[in-house]
């Protein structure tokens, strides 16, 4: 060992022995309490098995789904979030998260009909871009974003004109898929590159607007799925 | 407390024993309380933090695999939340007076505890990453191989952010005129 590598070492057995002095604080007395009268009237919420049984059957097939978090049990709130590992993700007719999808031929888009947008942002060294198409009432919104570090996509929308079909990427990724009413959120190390599938049976504007948040920056935009 | 006393816990706080899941709350709130805190730096905050871990982990408690650790999976969820609350705030924010106020004592302030106060302060220079691993070395007293499991990356890669981490943090201290002799 060098001298360097003595003082380097020393120093670093210093800040552990500052750090380990540095003790604990005691929670707040009322902390438990005020938990257990939140939860009183709520109940775990249940795993439907044979749903998550059915992810797992999938992920012991081929490496699709990490974790299944069915989310706050309110109704206006709920949201699942699956952490994906490779694949996509289907909705029900409800725009809600039914669960992931190894991606198929009908996944991928064929024909993708008319560009009704495309822009690109730069947020805290990610660069994004984001386009819209529309095939009749097929609309799709495409993300891709170069990043290094964390990025979270959030994107907004009217339940009521745009139900989400499908997620997919294109390419193996770990990242996490959140759904609400009305909202899509990714989050992801690294690159994206996804596609938002909608419906949209409706008539008139159906915008969508676009988050992206990068190292602790957030960039906005409205991404219009009609041709101007 | 051992891991199957935990799962008996979880097995009966989900068939809706909320004095089940009081007791896990008893064993976990220390530790999980002052993770958030080294983590958001606030006191508030950490309180909100680690009262919105404990909701959010009953309501997904059905999800939590027999044979795995407890605390690995509900360290795990304070981390995500922390890492989303300082994602969402303005970086640099000042150190929490209350906070300073609370490990300072009400009527003295000694030399330990100003170097608690400003080695607090460093912490939340370090980015997240860093952050993340001094806490849950230091204030959750996790393994090596504990943190690769609950951060999902090998123990190579945690024992070098967690040299790192306490590099730059030796660095700031030093600039700050704390003396680590």
């Amino acid at each position: 060992m060098t001298h360097d590598d003595e003082i380097r070492d020393d120093r670093d057995e210093a800040v552990s022995r500052a750090l380990d002095r540095m003790g604990m604080v005691e929670p707040p007395a009322e902390l438990k309490k005020h938990v257990l009268r939140a939860i009183k009237a709520r109940r775990p919420t249940p795993v439907r098995i044979g749903w998550i049984e059915g992810l797992r059957e999938s992920f012991r097939r081929r490496p699709l789904l990490g974790a299944v978090y069915p989310f706050a049990a309110g109704a206006a709130a709920a949201a699942i979030v699956l952490t994906i590992l490779s694949g996509g993700a289907r909705f029900d007719r409800k725009g809600a998260l039914m669960g992931a999808m190894a991606p198929s031929a009908s996944d991928v888009p064929g024909d993708v009909g008319a560009r009704t947008d495309d822009q690109r942002y730069e947020v805290n060294g990610a660069n994004v871009r984001l386009t819209a198409d529309r095939n009749g009432d097929d609309v799709q919104a495409g993300v891709e974003a170069h990043s290094s570090g964390e990025v979270e996509i959030t994107l907004k929308f009217d339940p009521r004109r745009l139900k989400p079909v499908t997620f997919t990427q294109d390419r193996e990724w770990q990242g996490v898929l959140e759904s609400g009413p009305g909202m899509l959120r990714i989050r992801q190390r690294g690159d994206v590159n996804v596609m938002f599938r909608f419906d949209d049976s409706g008539a008139g504007d159906a915008p969508i607007e676009v988050t992206v948040e990068a190292d602790g920056g957030a960039v906005r935009g409205v991404l219009q799925t009609n041709p101007v | 407390m051992v891991r199957e006393d935990e799962e008996e816990l979880v097995a009966r706080s989900l068939e809706g024993d909320t004095k089940a899941y009081g007791k896990l709350i008893d064993v976990h709130q220390r530790v999980l309380f002052n993770l958030a805190l080294r983590m958001v730096n606030d006191l508030e905050d950490a309180k909100d933090l680690t009262q919105i871990v404990f909701i959010k982990a009953y309501e997904r408690l059905a999800t939590f695999e027999r044979g795995r650790k407890f605390f690995s999976w509900i360290y795990r969820i304070m981390i995500n939340e922390s890492l989303n609350l300082i994602a969402s705030r303005r970086p640099a924010e000042p150190l929490d007076e209350e906070m300073e106020a609370l490990e300072m004592g009400p009527d003295r302030i000694t030399e330990s505890n100003e170097v608690t106060g400003i080695i607090q302060e460093a912490l939340t220079e370090l980015s997240p990453d860093y952050r993340q691993v001094i806490v849950l070395r230091h204030f959750a007293q996790l393994s090596h191989q504990e943190m690769s499991e609950l951060l999902e990356v090998p123990e190579k890669t945690v024992k070098s952010r967690l040299f790192t981490a306490r590099r730059i943090l030796g660095e700031i201290l030093t600039k700050r005129g704390v003396s680590l002799a």
